[in-house]
């Protein structure tokens, strides 16, 4: 009902920036009060936090610059991360690379990782100065993250991960009072190890109840590394890798369907009203990388990084940057936005057609399989003979190009046409160095949020379209959800609910 | 805060030469339904642009200092006229034909002026405005006059073009305290169209006309007019001080615009003006009455108005020297855009870039021999809102709410709610 529309996202707000910013200067973080922020550093030490506040009942954008101290006035900001401790009540660190150029002075150059800490628990503001730490680094920063270390009394900590140009990942964890130090991050994640080069992007993300654990890397060199990890037993099940062989610019890890668990105090007797399990359980992982148009590999837990789509023309408005995995037309499925430096925001969406043109389709994809990726597989070797003989004829590489979830060979495969379509591009006046999605209105729908070499876009779809899904859809719940809820679905909800809650990243 | 945009679909055209930003206007000048950008310079260039065509589709040169263009139907035949006057006081009309099918031919391109009159010189503001049923041309002098002409056929011989048996006379004239940087009209509370001027220290002035109901146009002849007194004339002026608190200056440079559609279902609502200084001062205003007022650190200089919207209202739309964009609704919310550059003239108002027809357009002309014309400019809204807001705005949802029992106040719970309706929703699969 709602793919007829056609969503236009227009600015809902610009902030420009002092000075350049670049694929690690954006980062977000959730206020007490559940309201997102947006923080953007940019190259000259000037950090812009982006917000809306309701004033007079009338919501205004709210950015201003936040002052981090102790960052010399001829350095140049790297990235920027910001977390949540996960003590209650410790609040939030952020952490700022930078690199100090030759100055006029005698001072020392080098890299530095700035952290800052602010204690107050319902800051509404990114305390300045309270306390700041700064380690030297013996390596050029790239991409600063966090994730969560999972002790084994279910304890949670958080740390900074820091990829570095000596091919490693440093972990920094606080080990008494903010008192953050530089520890042997292998001990904790053993995916970390034997990296060819140095990583540009890290992803981790914590499934099963922080049981198991999703690590994707992107390096210099082009190679793609996934692992699933064992976090209890701290072993690589199992890992895969591929070769691009060219830097790889993001990496997402995402679920093909959209998974909200309807809210507790629903009485629905939808029928579906929950997730579907299996689904859950489905991981693409989206990769783009600077020359080479970007690549979807289908269900990576099943599949490895064999069953691959890719995203036409992305390559054609030059590097893909930055990418995010969002539903931008209410439909439940996720749409795949790619920015560029060719000053386009592009997004894809996953269509399955029955088309006539299967064959020419098919004839775009061979050189991409034949020149672009090397598959490297690790843990089945075989599989790489597999392909070679997918290659050989036409046919069965329009069935790898549309291979489905399974290997099941209906008789109609080749009228399917399935693969990611170009739905719309935007411009902007910049290059695009990175895109998320966030909820930044308070209000239930995620906003994106772009952010090109010059300045901070939110972008907004027309709301008097969105409520008129919103209501639709009310309708409908009011409609049937009178009827006493069904006690088998809404046990099957909680259930749900509990598992979702545990995902995280 | 106030909210900013950044615009970026944009044409591109290259036209050499200072000019005036009163000789940048956007207008129907060949009749095809289908508006045109016309600009000219100080050198006496005079180019009309086309869809996105970068290139001139058609051109004049050698015609002066232009300081004003109109386009108008100044001869009341039915069809748009360009008007052009120059600073040494020459007038010049060009009747532009359709482009036929075949395109325009070189000779096309070059534009002649179909009709040339010598008027007073050193004009600097020009409006065509329909008075009474006829297209009056409405000129603002640098020595604080205005003066109102009109075209009159000499001959009622039909045959042959208008422009050999016609003339522009003169009808009337006023003389006004302070300079005048733009003439508007407007609709006042009875319904009628009055002309306004601006004045400078953010006031105005409404130019009253001589003729008396019931006086039929042939008595608008030059000789009678000569034959009133001077001080006749001055009375013909309503001066309107509009209580600017914030007007500290008096001799500042302010422009006006008339003519705002507020958007109210009764077509014979008055219409609303907006002014802004020099100093940055803005207002809306409604016979007399401060609508609202706001001031910015930016010298204003160029105001429009444009539907950005497309709700039926129009906003008032202002930019200043150094780009900054202003766009204010009729309930003060705002929406900036900053132009990159410094701003020679600035123009809001509808373009035609394909087929489509005409869309809303700002035109920015820089001091570097560009003019970009940004033709994605519509917003949904003026305001930031988010959708809580527009579902709380909307009557059915609280019913909704009530039927599921939900409490409308609890942001929490609606956050929580419309998330799943966008994108938890069980679809077929």
């Amino acid at each position: 009902m709602s793919s007829d529309r056609s969503w236009r996202w227009t600015d809902a707000h610009y902030c420009g920036l002092t000075s350049q910013t670049n694929i690690y200067g954006m980062t977000r973080i959730t206020n007490v009060n559940g309201t997102n922020r947006l923080l953007v550093a940019s190259l000259k030490g000037d950090v812009v936090s982006v917000e809306y506040k309701k004033i007079q009942n009338k919501l205004k954008p709210c950015s201003r610059a936040v002052q981090f101290t102790y960052i010399p006035a001829d350095a140049e900001i790297v990235s920027i991360d910001i977390m949540n401790k996960c003590d209650p009540g410790s609040g939030l660190v952020v952490g700022i690379t930078f690199i100090r150029l030759q100055g006029d002075d005698n001072k020392p150059t080098g890299q530095f990782l700035n952290l800052y800490f602010s204690f107050e628990e319902n800051s509404e503001e990114v305390k300045q100065d309270i306390m700041a730490k700064t380690i030297e680094l013996s390596f050029v920063p790239y991409q600063l993250t966090h994730t969560l270390l999972v002790h084994n009394n279910d304890n949670k900590e958080s740390i900074f991960l820091l990829c570095g140009s000596d091919n490693k990942i440093h972990m920094y964890k606080d080990e008494a009072d903010n008192n953050f130090l530089e520890e042997n991050p292998i001990e904790y994640f053993p995916e970390f190890k034997d990296c060819d080069s140095s990583t540009l992007r890290l992803v981790i993300k914590y499934t099963d109840n922080y049981t198991k654990r999703l690590t994707a890397m992107g390096f210099q060199s082009g190679t793609v590394k996934f692992s699933l990890v064992d976090v209890q037993n701290n072993v690589i099940l199992k890992s895969w890798c591929s070769a691009h062989g060219n830097p790889i610019t993001s990496i997402v890890i995402f679920n093909p369907q959209n998974q909200v668990p309807c809210p507790s105090f629903i009485e629905s007797s939808q029928e579906n009203g929950g997730i579907d399990e299996e689904r859950t359980l489905i991981y693409h992982l989206l990769v783009t990388s600077a020359l080479m148009p970007a690549v979807v590999y289908r269900n990576v837990l099943v599949e490895g990084l064999e069953d691959c789509l890719t995203l036409p023309n992305s390559e054609k408005y030059d590097s893909p940057l930055c990418s995010c995995v969002v539903d931008i037309d209410f439909d439940g499925q996720n749409e795949i936005l790619i920015g560029t430096y060719g000053q386009e925001l592009l997004a894809y969406k996953y269509t399955q057609n029955d088309a006539g043109s299967t064959l020419k389709q098919t004839e775009d994809f061979i050189p991409d399989i034949k020149k672009r990726l090397k598959f490297k597989t690790l843990m089945e070797e075989s599989e790489t003979l597999n392909l070679k003989k997918l290659k050989s004829s036409l046919e069965s590489v329009a069935s790898s190009a549309s291979q489905s979830h399974s290997n099941e060979s209906s008789p109609d495969r080749n009228c399917k046409k399935e693969g990611f379509e170009l739905l719309w591009t935007r411009s902007f006046a910049y290059p695009v160095v990175g895109v998320d999605s966030i909820d930044i209105m308070g209000d239930g729908m995620e906003d994106l949020a772009v952010v090109t070499l010059k300045g901070l876009h939110i972008l907004q779809p027309n709301l008097s379209e969105v409520a008129k899904v919103c209501l639709e859809r009310l309708r409908i719940l009011a409609d049937t959800g009178s009827e006493v809820g069904d006690a088998y679905l809404e046990l099957q909800n909680e259930s749900l609910e509990g598992e979702m809650g545990n995902i995280s990243n | 805060m106030w909210r900013t945009v950044s615009f970026v679909e944009r044409i591109e055209v290259e036209f050499k030469g200072n000019l005036f930003n009163q000789a940048m206007v956007l207008g129907d000048v060949d009749n095809d339904q289908r508006n045109e950008l016309i600009v000219g310079n100080i050198d006496g260039d005079l180019a009309v642009f086309k869809g996105s065509n970068p290139v001139t589709c058609r051109r004049s040169s050698g015609l002066g200092i232009i300081t004003c263009i109109g386009v108008g139907d100044i001869c009341n035949q039915g069809k748009n006229n360009l008007v052009c006057l120059t600073a040494e006081g020459t007038c010049y009309l060009f009747d532009i034909k359709r482009e036929g099918e075949s395109g325009l031919s070189e000779e096309d391109k070059v534009l002649k002026a179909a009709y040339k009159q010598e008027l007073p010189a050193n004009s600097k503001v020009l409006l065509l405005a329909d008075i009474d049923g006829q297209t009056q041309l409405i000129v603002g002098y640098s020595d604080r006059v205005i003066r109102s002409f009109k075209w009159q056929m000499i001959s009622s011989s039909d045959g042959g073009e208008p422009y050999s048996t016609g003339q522009i006379v003169f009808v009337q004239k006023w003389k006004l305290a302070g300079q005048t940087e733009t003439i508007t009209i407007n609709k006042s509370s009875d319904g009628r169209q009055q002309v306004m001027a601006s004045q400078p220290g953010g006031t105005l002035v409404t130019l009253l006309r001589q003729t008396k109901d019931g006086d039929t146009h042939s008595d608008l002849s030059p000789n009678k007019l000569d034959g009133n007194t001077q001080d006749q004339r001055d009375t013909f002026l309503l001066y309107h001080p509009l209580g600017l608190s914030r007007a500290k200056n008096r001799d500042i440079s302010t422009v006006i615009v008339g003519d705002i559609n507020p958007g109210k279902e009764d077509l014979d609502h008055q219409t609303y003006y907006a002014l802004a200084t020099l100093d940055g001062t803005l207002v809306l205003a409604e016979n007399d009455k401060i609508l609202w007022s706001l001031q910015v650190d930016h010298q204003l200089f160029s105001l429009s108005k444009l539907d950005v919207t497309g709700n039926g209202q129009e906003e008032v739309v202002c930019c200043s020297w150094d780009g900054q964009t202003y766009i204010v609704n009729h309930s003060r919310e705002v929406v900036r855009y900053l132009f990159q550059e410094n701003v020679a003239a600035f123009s809001g108002g509808f373009y035609s870039l394909t087929e489509g027809g005409n869309i809303p357009c700002f035109v920015y002309a820089t001091f570097n021999n560009t003019i970009y014309i940004y033709h994605d400019i519509k917003l949904p809204r003026v305001e930031s809102t988010n959708l809580l807001q527009v579902m709380d705005r909307t009557p059915e949802t609280n019913q909704l709410l009530a039927k599921l029992n939900i409490d409308p106040t609890r942001t929490d719970q609606l956050r929580e709610l419309y998330h799943w309706c966008l994108y938890g929703w069980p679809t077929k699969s």
